[in-house]
This record gives structure tokens, C-alpha cells and sequence, in this order.
């Protein structure tokens, strides 16, 4: 019990979820210093495995760098998440607040669309749009947070709805704040805090799609990801089974850390939440 | 078959004869048991008449027999359904005396309404191919039910060897106009060494013995099982396990092969294409401005190390080619063929001479490839074509494609550079010369045609003399011309000479024994101990 | 609201969210570039222009979109998929077929989250804190962040290729189904774990959280301590309150992820070659055979949906106070 001193977010779970996060974003920024070129490129001896000189994480059946797959990869992989989320979040917002704000016929058509996109099958949807319209990063980006913005606009009305009770919020209208004022400068800021939990979480999904889509062969083909990695490694783990390890524990650590940052913001935001203890 | 079956009249006899044939000692075969094998992708049908590609004629192989078979050496003709046949002296007529007591799986008896119904009217209907080859016939004649007289347009040396055809029973298409749609289709019943007895689909393909068959005493296996597993990883494990007796390339992987093939009682075999003769093409789209231009289609050559390709993505399993023909090709002339070292410093060299500098960002122009999404191996192939041509300043974007798109985009010119791997068959007349031939209009038809949109007038002249030159010297010395001018002109990247390795559990014999290897009817396959 | 009209409204806005679904992926299929004629074609290795038209009238691929759509709409309600492009079999026949294995699996999967998510969550709850507890969450979190694909990977390599325990592929060996009986049913059940694993530790460990953290909130409540206090059994409160209270946080999660398990069916199907209608989704995708997916799609949906509305009628048998919809 005496735990619950420390911070929320300075728990030793979460502080390994922020360190994955800084990593990765290494990965990101200097993917060019660590493993400058190309990281198609053959170059080395095929199916070398992991902790040969010069290749930690060995190299494929064409005698490409892994460990440089794995380095670039982290690029596609997070900029699919984070714009997944920057679109859902851009869109779910504006939809929770027109929702929860407006009333009425509006709120009763966001809602029915987003049950809709609810009730159907996710990742199929996602996967037929992809196949139907060619796998660039940019249609893959679009049907996964096409799927992905119903949670937030669910969390941002709900929020809404209940400030709009608030007397401070009804002190606002009376006092003759346009309504557009009144959401963006009071109702935003309560509700951003909750909206930051659920990014987290979706950051972790969308990582999970993204590559179940290049796992099953549907992804880009110019940008390698981890997905794609562990599916070109599928027939070969008998010759090199890093391949079909080594990404996949790359996507485990980096959805893994996602969930722990989410489950730290949500302990900081709601010490109280039905989560119990420790 | 139940005891009451096999007490008919007539089968008794023939058990008889068969018992007594063995104590003769005529027939020490093993008799008796079941082959397992893999087809992958699971085929559409299994009659060959409505689907030609891999899966349907593997299966379907064993249920209709042919006219003629394929010696491994020469791949000279043998008799199957036709027991013997003369050309006429001017080389037009073919008169085949087919084969006298043979039955239908329906009880049936086959005649040369047969050969004439399949020949002259289902096949043709069915494939563009056999529409071509009906196409040079100007009559076809059936005196009597037991002989058919083909009468030729023009004297045609190859035509012998296009008997690797699909013999239909006319008795089910009486009344039938619509060939594709005929529900007969689906009804399996050929007059080969197997019989059709269950489909389950997504599991697997059951033929039974045909007990009637012609050649007594074969086949020597009871059934043959041909499971759908369409996992490769789960292939490899089926055949280790026992549950598979034969592995047939593609099955499983190449790097897996060299690993399989060292395991107890298991043999490694490379023959059985002698007929089908698969090279590997990396199409280049000469109506398209910069791959007209000679210059650049030499420098693409020399820009992909070949010999990578074949150690490297497909574990050695092919050989260096230069030209159009297959080393398997009794014309293959390699003394007359340009060969095309690995040489990327020459390939840029070439492009600058070509008119195509090198930008500010180091490419020279882009090029769209579209992939042959068969398997593992050939989305490798394609991701090193895309390097080694992006390191001399080519960029190359790979399309995203399926099966479907990959052949429209190759049969309707849809492409830049794309992969294919083609089986060039053992006469030139019969595939190479519609892969060279200038074509006409804008749909090759297949993509064994002339995709690449090749047009050279002294080729087309060539090809056309070779197609009807009775002399054997005379037609060696035209299609040694034809491979120069090929070979030298490089109309696309001849990849490699494709080796397709056999894996089977040495206890199964006489798994090849002809030019079409595992693609034949089984009827000599033995299974030992 | 009364209780009938309530339920009236529901069945209205499912059957109506149905339309929608039908709809909308018939005109996102149908916009799609890619011919299924062409396909038909060169699957069966010849394609002259005047074949391909044939195919593409007999599908019916030559009329207007509002022409199809309507056509298909009318279809749909008399359960009639149309016809698949590469079998010219029935779809509803196909479908027929391959549902029994996907309901096998998914249910599998489903029963054993649902008995092991609670039964953790449950260990969990009651020694909150201690080293179990601790050990629990961490599996939870573990299996909650893995995907499922790379999963099912490990699953073969290790288990199948490696150590040779259990089958890599498929439902069941030709030899054994041949066999029938006990047989069999022993080679199902053996074909059934790895794959069956792979879907549901996914949704065991969320089942497991939701359980726990629901259990827990339930036992600080105050007539829990009432019932303490008037010295019922601690089993008798578990049973009796504890459990009964948790189930309504786990049956909306239970019903929130029917959607998400029909993506993870896919994958495993995929992987585990198990010949159920999710692979053959995306079989029928490599191939444009666009007849069958639109099929899966629809009656995918339409178990999504209805599992949903079950859901809410449970939820409102098992406490009339709450509408779900507004607790979300």
C-alpha cells in the first residue's frame, strides 16, 4: 500500500514504456546515422544469424542487415501509427464535441455512424479497403482510422455531456460566450486529458494492424516494416529464424510500451478508476 | 471396387490373365498402394481441356491419357493412345491408328470421334493455343473408328511433338455448344491409368486404379492422393513426417530443398522437364520509349547479376542462359548467343551512351516492375531487381499486384519490366515463335506470347520458314540464326534456366521415366518397400 | 420506454446498421480497379477479348451499379450470395461449408478466454498486491501486447517443427477423417490447441483485467461489507454478489471484441491454414472473388450484430437498471 505514494506515472512499468518510446524515437530520428542507405540493400553473406560481426541481428536469405530493417522499419511503422491517431483523434474530437454539444438530430446521426463502424468487422474492412484501393502508406494510414476514431468520439461526448451540466460551463453561456468559444477554450482542455489515454491505446492498435496488414503481405512494398519482415521470414524460419523473431518481438515491445504509457495516464487521470490496487 | 464388381464376367478373365501373366513372370512390379503428393495451388478443375495451368494438368494427367508420350532423350514420341502413325512423303498427312479395346472410365469405348472432337473442336474452343494449331489443319478425317488422317496446311516438323494434349470423351458433349459451360466439365472421365473418386475441397484428391485400363498390368499403385496443404511451411513438414511422398518444386521453398534432400531415404532428382523446358524472363516492354532503345536494354542485363539469382534466391537450382532457348532444347545453339556478363559499370556506361544521364539524385529514368506474386522466392527476386537496377540509376517502383493483375498487365502490355517464368517446350514452332513473332493487335493471347512487344521482320521470316522447313539440317541452321539475332538483340533478361528439383522417398519408383516427368500418368510408378 | 418498445428499437437500428453494411461494402467492391473477368480468364490459361466479355455478361458485370445493387439487395434477402467467380459454385454453399470451422474455433477461443480470463482475474482479486497477483497482471499485459500472427508463428516453430507435438496446419488429417470415431475426434482436438491458444490468450488476458479490476471494485462496495458484516461465507459472496456483478463489465467486453474477433479469425486462419470461412476471406481477396467476400463481410457483420444485441438483452436481464447504451 505504501506505493501508492509515488507518482502514477513514475512507476517502474511505466518508466520502461517511456523508454521504449525514447528508443524507438532514436530509431527514428537517426536511422539514417546508424544504418545510412538503403536498408533493401544486399549486403553480406545470406542467412548470417544474430551476433555475427558487424550484424547483430544477422542478415535474411538475400544477405540484407536486419538489424537495418529493424532500425528503418521502426520509421514506417510509427509514422503509420502516430498519423492513425492524429486523423482519428482530429476527427473523433470534432465529432464528440458536435456530438455531445449540438444534441439532437446531429448527436443521434454521429452516434449511428459510429456504431456502424463499430459493429462491423474491423480488420477485415481495413484489409479490403487496402487490397481494393493498392497498399500506400497513404490509404493504409486512412482504413486504419477509419476504424480507429469511434472510441474517442464515444469518451469525448460522454465528457461532454457531463461538463455541460457544470455550472461554470453554464455560467459561460449566460455570460454570452459564443458556443464555438465555449468548446474550444473550456470543454477542449477537460476533455483533452481522457482523449490522451486513448491515443496511447490506439497508438498500440494501430501499430498491431499495420503490421498484421504487411504481415499478410498487403503493405507497401517501398517502405519496410516489421510486419513485412516477419512475413517474408514465414516459409524460412527453418534456414533463419530470427527473421520471424526478432520483428515480431520488435512490435511486442513497441505495443507493449504504448499500453503500459496508456495505463499510467489513465492511473494519473483517474487515481479512483475501477482499477484497484498496485 | 466390391467383390460382386470384381466378379463380372469379363473382369475375371482378366484377373486370370493377369495371374497368369505374373506367374509368367511378365510382371514383377509392386503392386498395390498409395502415392501422396502435394498440388498447390488447389486447382479450379481437374480436366485439362478446361484448365491448363500447373495444378489442373498435374492432376488431370492421370485421368486422360494422350495420344503420344515423350521420351526423356530426344523427346521423341511413344505410342499411348495411337499405337502407330505414318506422314505422308509431302508431309501433310498424319494418319494415327489409335489403340483397338480401349474404355472410358464410364465403360464407354474411346474411337477417333474422340481425337477428332478434341483436336478439331473442344480444344481450340477452350485455348488460343490449340486454336493456332487447329488453325494450320485443313481437314481432319476419321475412316474408320479406330483412325484419324490429319491433313496439313503446310508441312510442320514440330506438329508431331504437340500431342501432349487431353484426349475428351465426344460421347458427353453431344448437343453441347457451349464448351465452357458444359456440365460434363466436371464429370473427370478420361481413359487414363487412374480414375476420379473424391474431391474434398480443401483437403484433398483421390484417384482410384482403372482397372480397364489399356496397358495391362498398369498402373502398379492402387490410388494416388493429392493433398492441398497451403502452407509451405506445413509442406515441408508433411513430407518429412511421412504423410507426403513427393515433393515437387514449388511445393516448398528452395532453401528447404538442399535440407530435405539429406534426410534418410530420401532422393533428390533434377529431370522430368525435358518437355515443358521452364526459363525464368524478366519482361522488358519495348514499346516503351527508353527499353526500344537497344543500348538500354543491354545495360539491364548487365546490371543484374544472374548468377546471384540462381545461387542466391533460388539455391542453385538453374543454370546461366543467353538466349531464347532452353539448354534442354534439342536446337539450343549457345555458340551464337551474346553473353551478357554481370557488369554494372558497363550498364551505366551504356546508359550514357544511350542518352540517359544520371540526375541530380542519381537516376535516370523509373521504371514500374510488376512481380509474379507466386511465392517467397520470387518477391525476393524482385526486391534484387529493384537494387541492382536502382544501383546503376534505374528506379524501379514494384507494383502491388495479384495473380489476376499480373496477367492482364503482361497479355494486355501493361508494364514496364515484370517477371514471368515460361515453359519454351521442346520444338522452337511450338512456343518460341509466338514469343518472338511481331504480333498483331494488342492481346498476346497468354502469356507465353510475345509480351514483350519484339518486332524484327528478318526473326518473323525466320521463324515462319523454320515452322515449315522439312529438312533437320537446313531447320537447325534457321533457328541458329533466330537465336543469334535474339540473343544479341536481348528483347528481355533471360534469368536463368530453370531447374526444377524432384524430392521423393526412394521407395517410390519410376516416378520419371519421360520428358514430362511428374506431369505424366503414373502408370509406371512403383512403390517399393 | 417500456421494455418491448425498447427491444423494438434495437432490432430496428441492428436491422438498419445491417442495410448499411450491405450496402456500403457493395459499392466499395464494386468501385474496385481489378476485373474479375480477367480473372476468370486467366485462371483457366487463355484470354482473348471475346471470352472475357462472355464471362463478364454472364456474371452480369456489363449492367449499372444501381442496376447490380438493387439485383443483389433483392438477393441478400432470399439468402442468395450469388455465385463465386473461380467455382461457379453457390457462395451460401461455400460459406455453409466452411462455417461449422470457424464457429468451432472461435468458440473454442472464446469459451476458454472467458473460463481462464475469469478464473485469473478472479486469483487476482482476491490477494490484490501480492506476488500472484503481480504474476497474473504481467501475463495478462504479456499476451495483451503480442500479435496475434507472430503468436501463432512461435506457436509452429516451437511446437510443431521443433519439439513435433502437435500439427502445424489445418483441422484435420485426411488419414484420421478417413478413419472417423475416436480417432477423429482426437486428431481435431489435437489440431485445435495451437490455434485455438493463438486466438484466445489475446482475449484471456483482456478478460482477465476487466475481471479483476471489476471484481475488486465490487468487493470495496458497501453492501459487500454488509454482507460481511452479517457473516455470510466468504464463498457464498463471491458467488452470490461478486460474480454476478463482475459479469456486466465482462459481457460488454465480451461483446465489444465479437468485432475484433473476426480480424484475429482471419489472421489464425491464415497462419493455422484452418479451413474456415475468415481464410477463406482472404482467399477469396488474393483472388477479386468479389461474390464471396461481400458474403463473408455481410454475415460476418451480421454475427457481429447480433452477438451485440444479445448482449444488451443480457445486460438487461441481469440488471434492469442500466441502459448500455448510454454506460459506454
Amino acid at each position: 500500500m505504501s506505493r501508492r505514494s509515488a507518482h502514477p506515472l513514475l512507476r517502474p512499468l511505466v518508466l520502461f514504456g517511456f523508454a521504449v518510446l525514447a528508443l524507438l524515437l532514436c530509431c527514428v530520428v537517426l536511422a539514417d546515422w546508424l544504418y545510412p542507405g538503403n536498408p533493401w540493400r544486399m549486403v553480406a553473406q545470406p542467412n548470417l544469424p544474430p551476433l555475427s560481426p558487424g550484424f547483430p541481428a544477422g542478415t535474411d536469405m538475400l544477405g540484407r542487415d536486419l538489424a537495418a530493417g529493424l532500425v528503418h522499419g521502426s520509421r514506417a511503422t510509427l509514422a503509420v501509427a502516430f498519423s492513425v491517431v492524429a486523423i482519428a483523434i482530429g476527427v473523433g474530437v470534432l465529432l464528440g464535441l458536435a456530438a455531445g454539444y449540438l444534441g439532437g438530430r446531429v448527436d443521434a446521426s454521429i452516434m449511428l455512424a459510429t456504431e456502424f463502424f463499430q459493429s462491423i468487422p474491423g480488420l477485415l474492412l481495413t484489409i479490403i479497403i487496402v487490397a481494393i484501393l493498392s497498399a500506400t502508406p497513404a490509404h493504409i494510414v486512412f482504413s486504419i482510422a477509419l476504424i480507429a476514431w469511434p472510441p474517442i468520439v464515444r469518451v469525448v461526448r460522454a465528457e461532454v455531456l457531463t461538463l455541460r451540466a457544470l455550472d461554470w460551463v453554464r455560467a459561460a453561456r449566460v455570460s454570452g460566450l459564443s458556443t464555438a468559444r465555449i468548446a474550444l477554450l473550456h470543454v477542449l482542455p477537460n476533455v483533452l486529458p481522457q482523449v490522451m489515454v486513448q491515443a496511447s491505446l490506439m497508438l498500440a492498435g494501430a501499430i498491431m494492424i499495420e503490421s498484421a496488414i504487411s504481415f499478410l503481405g498487403l503493405g507497401s512494398r517501398d517502405f519496410i516494416s516489421w510486419g513485412f519482415l516477419l512475413g517474408s521470414g514465414r516459409t524460412s524460419f527453418q534456414v533463419n529464424w530470427w527473421l520471424s523473431t526478432l520483428p515480431g518481438l520488435a512490435i511486442f515491445f513497441t505495443v507493449l510500451a504504448f499500453n503500459l504509457i496508456g495505463d499510467g495516464l489513465e492511473r494519473w487521470l483517474h487515481p479512483k478508476s475501477a482499477r484497484g490496487h498496485a | 471396387m466390391s467383390l460382386q464388381q470384381q466378379l463380372r464376367p469379363g473382369s475375371v478373365l482378366r484377373i486370370l490373365i493377369l495371374a497368369v501373366a505374373s506367374l509368367a513372370g511378365a510382371a514383377h512390379a509392386q503392386q498395390g498402394g498409395t502415392l501422396n503428393l502435394i498440388v498447390q495451388p488447389e486447382p479450379i478443375s481437374i480436366n485439362p481441356g478446361v484448365n491448363r495451368l500447373g495444378p489442373a494438368t498435374f492432376v488431370g494427367s492421370k485421368i486422360y491419357d494422350s495420344l503420344l508420350g515423350y521420351t526423356q532423350k530426344d523427346v521423341a514420341p511413344v505410342p499411348r493412345l495411337a499405337q502407330s502413325w505414318s506422314i505422308s512423303p509431302d508431309g501433310l498427312t498424319y494418319t494415327f491408328k489409335l489403340r483397338p479395346n480401349v474404355v472410358w472410365h464410364d465403360g464407354k469405348p474411346f474411337t477417333s470421334k474422340d481425337v477428332a472432337f478434341s483436336i478439331g473442336e473442344f480444344l481450340p474452343a477452350m485455348y488460343a493455343n490449340s486454336r493456332h494449331l487447329r488453325e494450320e489443319i485443313a481437314r481432319i478425317e476419321t475412316p474408320d473408328s479406330l483412325t484419324i488422317t490429319v491433313v496439313l496446311k503446310a508441312p510442320s516438323p514440330a506438329y508431331i511433338r504437340t500431342f501432349n494434349l487431353p484426349i475428351l470423351p465426344a460421347h458427353k458433349y453431344v448437343g453441347v455448344t457451349d464448351f465452357r459451360n458444359a456440365p460434363a466439365n466436371a464429370e473427370f472421365v478420361g481413359t487414363g491409368p487412374f480414375k476420379f473418386a473424391e474431391w474434398k475441397k480443401g483437403s484433398f484428391i483421390r484417384l482410384v486404379r482403372n482397372e480397364n485400363y489399356w496397358d495391362k498390368g498398369k498402373p502398379h499403385l492402387d490410388a494416388v492422393l493429392f493433398q492441398i496443404i497451403p502452407d509451405a511451411n506445413s509442406r515441408a513438414i508433411a513430407f518429412e513426417t511421412g504423410k507426403v511422398d513427393v515433393l515437387r518444386a514449388g511445393d516448398v521453398e528452395n532453401f528447404d530443398i538442399k535440407r530435405l534432400a539429406a534426410l534418410p531415404g530420401v532422393s533428390l532428382r533434377e529431370d522430368g522437364w525435358e518437355y515443358l523446358q521452364p526459363v525464368g524472363y524478366v519482361h522488358l516492354n519495348n514499346r516503351i520509349p527508353q527499353l526500344a532503345n537497344l543500348k538500354v536494354r543491354q545495360a539491364i542485363v548487365h546490371a543484374i547479376d544472374r548468377d546471384f539469382i540462381i545461387n542466391t534466391i533460388f539455391s542453385g537450382f538453374g543454370k546461366p542462359i543467353n538466349g531464347p532457348l532452353s539448354r534442354l532444347s534439342p536446337y539450343k545453339d549457345a555458340s551464337v548467343e551474346t553473353p551478357y556478363p554481370f557488369d554494372p559499370k558497363r550498364a551505366a556506361r551504356l546508359l550514357d551512351e544511350a542518352g540517359y544521364p544520371a540526375g541530380a539524385n542519381g537516376v535516370r529514368f523509373e521504371l514500374r516492375l510488376v512481380p509474379l506474386p507466386y511465392g517467397e522466392l520470387w518477391s525476393r527476386q524482385a526486391e534484387y531487381l529493384r537494387e541492382a537496377l536502382g544501383a546503376v540509376g534505374i528506379k524501379v517502383n514494384i507494383v502491388s499486384t495479384d495473380v489476376a493483375g499480373w496477367y492482364k498487365r503482361l497479355v494486355s502490355f501493361d508494364y514496364d519490366i515484370a517477371q514471368n517464368f515460361v515453359y519454351t517446350t521442346p520444338d522452337p514452332a511450338i512456343t518460341p515463335t509466338f514469343t518472338y513473332k511481331t504480333l498483331k493487335g494488342n492481346d498476346t493471347g497468354s502469356t507465353g506470347g510475345n509480351v514483350n512487344g519484339y518486332s524484327n521482320a528478318e526473326v518473323d521470316a525466320l521463324l515462319e520458314k523454320g515452322a515449315h522447313e522439312r529438312d533437320e539440317a537446313k531447320r537447325r541452321q534457321i533457328y541458329s540464326k533466330v537465336q543469334q539475332i535474339v540473343s544479341r538483340e536481348v528483347p528481355m533478361v533471360w534469368t536463368h534456366d530453370i531447374v526444377f528439383p524432384t524430392l521423393y522417398r526412394s521407395k517410390v519408383k519410376n516416378l520419371i521415366t519421360s520428358a514430362l516427368g511428374t506431369d505424366d500418368n503414373f502408370a509406371t510408378v512403383e512403390l517399393g518397400k | 420506454m417500456n421494455a418491448a418498445a425498447a427491444v423494438a428499437a434495437r432490432l430496428g437500428k441492428a436491422a438498419l446498421t445491417l442495410l448499411a453494411v450491405v450496402v456500403v461494402s457493395f459499392l466499395l467492391i464494386r468501385l474496385a480497379p481489378g476485373d474479375p473477368a480477367q480473372m476468370l480468364a486467366g485462371d483457366s490459361g487463355s484470354a482473348d477479348a471475346a471470352f472475357v466479355a462472355e464471362i463478364r455478361r454472364d456474371l452480369g458485370l456489363d449492367q449499372g451499379l444501381d442496376v447490380q445493387l438493387s439485383r443483389y439487395l433483392k438477393a441478400v434477402l432470399r439468402l442468395d450470395f450469388g455465385v463465386s467467380y473461380r467455382e461457379k459454385r453457390p457462395v451460401a454453399d461455400m460459406v455453409l461449408e466452411r462455417l461449422p470451422s470457424t464457429l468451432l474455433l472461435t468458440t473454442s477461443a472464446l469459451v476458454f478466454s472467458i473460463v481462464a480470463g475469469i478464473a485469473l482475474g478472479a486469483l487476482a482479486a482476491r490477494r490484490p498486491g501480492s506476488l500472484l497477483d503481480g504474476a497474473i497482471t504481467a501475463v495478462s499485459v504479456t499476451f495483451f501486447a503480442m500479435p496475434m500472427f507472430w503468436v501463432g508463428l512461435m506457436f509452429i516453430i516451437v511446437f510443431a517443427v521443433r519439439l513435433g507435438w502437435l500439427p502445424s496446419y489445418g483441422m484435420l488429417d485426411a488419414s484420421a477423417e478417413a478413419q472417423g470415431g475416436w480417432t477423429a475426434l482426437a486428431d481435431l482436438l489435437k489440431h485445435m490447441v495451437l490455434p485455438v491458444l493463438t486466438l484466445g490468450l489475446y482475449y484471456m488476458s483482456i478478460l482477465a483485467r476487466v475481471s479483476r479490476a471489476a471484481l475488486l471494485q465490487v468487493a470495496g462496495a458497501d453492501f459487500i461489507r454488509t454482507a460481511r458484516a452479517k457473516g455470510l461465507s466468504p464463498g457464498l459472496i463471491w458467488r452470490d454478489h461478486l460474480f454476478r456483478n463482475a459479469l456486466l463489465p465482462i459481457l460488454t467486453v465480451v461483446a465489444l471484441q465479437a468485432a475484433q474477433l473476426v480480424g484475429g479469425s482471419v489472421l489464425v486462419e491464415t497462419v493455422f491454414a484452418w479451413p474456415g470461412i475468415g481464410r477463406f476471406a482472404f482467399e477469396a481477396l488474393m483472388t477479386r472473388d468479389y461474390n464471396v467476400l461481400l458474403a463473408v463481410f455481410i454475415l460476418t457483420s451480421f454475427g457481429v450484430i447480433v452477438v451485440n444485441l444479445l448482449a444488451d438483452m443480457l445486460y438487461q436481464a441481469i440488471d434492469p437498471r442500466i441502459d448500455r447504451a448510454s454506460a459506454t
